[in-house]
């Protein structure tokens, strides 16, 4: 209860934002705070607020995840620091890159097998396995 | 009537090969749809976990987390006990965008221990 105290301006701006399926939970005194923003820039204020709470998240009694990458069917936005994303033959950066996506490239997201890998199709025919926490909605 | 003991001897022997060969296949086959049919169970185990389970648990979450910061030259991650380690330098800057990665892999715990420069 006192983890949700001291983290009660970030829930407060969760249910505020309209974060949707959010769920805060206690175990083994870690809180965790789940959902799915509607924008990466929502989920990039509630991590800012995260940050003023507990400067460079060093108390290690926070897991704040929340889900802003773009949904299966949808178009997805390549948000990348600079560099191209790779696009890989399965779900794991141990597999073989079949091809590239571009910084702020426009790409289709067919499926979502797991929290980490969206399983993507670029506007050129490839096809394949591309990490989730770099694509936005589009 | 020897003749006829190895006779049965050897029907014997081969009924419970035949019988051996059946329970492996089914075995087998148990195997498969285990497999499938436990999967949704998982969450309901997770509040007692025997050691292989939580062993299997850090590999799946060291895949992960390798992951996560793989993008982030200098940082590395380590996994014990459904908690992640992070140790190293980084950047101001990018530490919001490395934790998002590292907390979308569902453990237990972070310990952050990096250098922010």
């Amino acid at each position: 209860m006192a983890l949700q105290e001291k983290y009660k301006a970030l829930i407060d701006a969760a249910q505020a934002a309209g974060i949707s399926d959010l769920q805060v939970k206690e175990e083994n005194n870690v809180l965790h705070i789940d959902g799915t923003a509607a924008s990466g820039q929502v989920k990039d204020n509630l991590w800012a607020i995260y940050d003023k709470i507990d400067p460079d998240y060093r108390a290690g009694d926070l897991i704040l995840n929340i889900d802003a990458s773009a949904a299966a069917g949808s178009k997805a936005k390549v948000i990348t620091q600079s560099s191209n994303l790779n696009i890989r033959k399965g779900p794991g950066t141990d597999q073989e890159i079949l091809g590239k996506a571009a910084h702020g490239e426009i790409i289709t997201v067919i499926s979502k097998p797991n929290d980490q890998w969206s399983l993507v199709r670029t506007d050129k025919g490839i096809e394949g396995y591309a990490y989730s926490q770099y694509l936005e909605q589009a | 009537m020897k003749h006829s003991k190895t006779l049965l001897l050897s029907v014997a022997v081969a009924t419970s090969v035949t019988l051996f060969s059946c329970k492996g296949n089914n075995t087998n086959n148990n195997a498969d749809t285990t497999t499938t049919t436990v999967a949704p169970e998982a969450p309901d185990t997770n509040t007692t976990p025997p050691p292989p389970v939580e062993a299997a648990v850090d590999d799946s979450l060291t895949t992960k987390a390798n992951d996560a910061v793989k993008d982030y030259p200098g940082v590395t991650a380590s996994v014990s006990n459904g908690e992640v380690t992070l140790t190293g330098e980084i950047s101001k800057a990018k530490l919001p965008k490395l934790l998002q990665a590292v907390n979308a892999t569902n453990p237990k715990k972070v310990n952050n221990q990096l250098t922010v420069k």
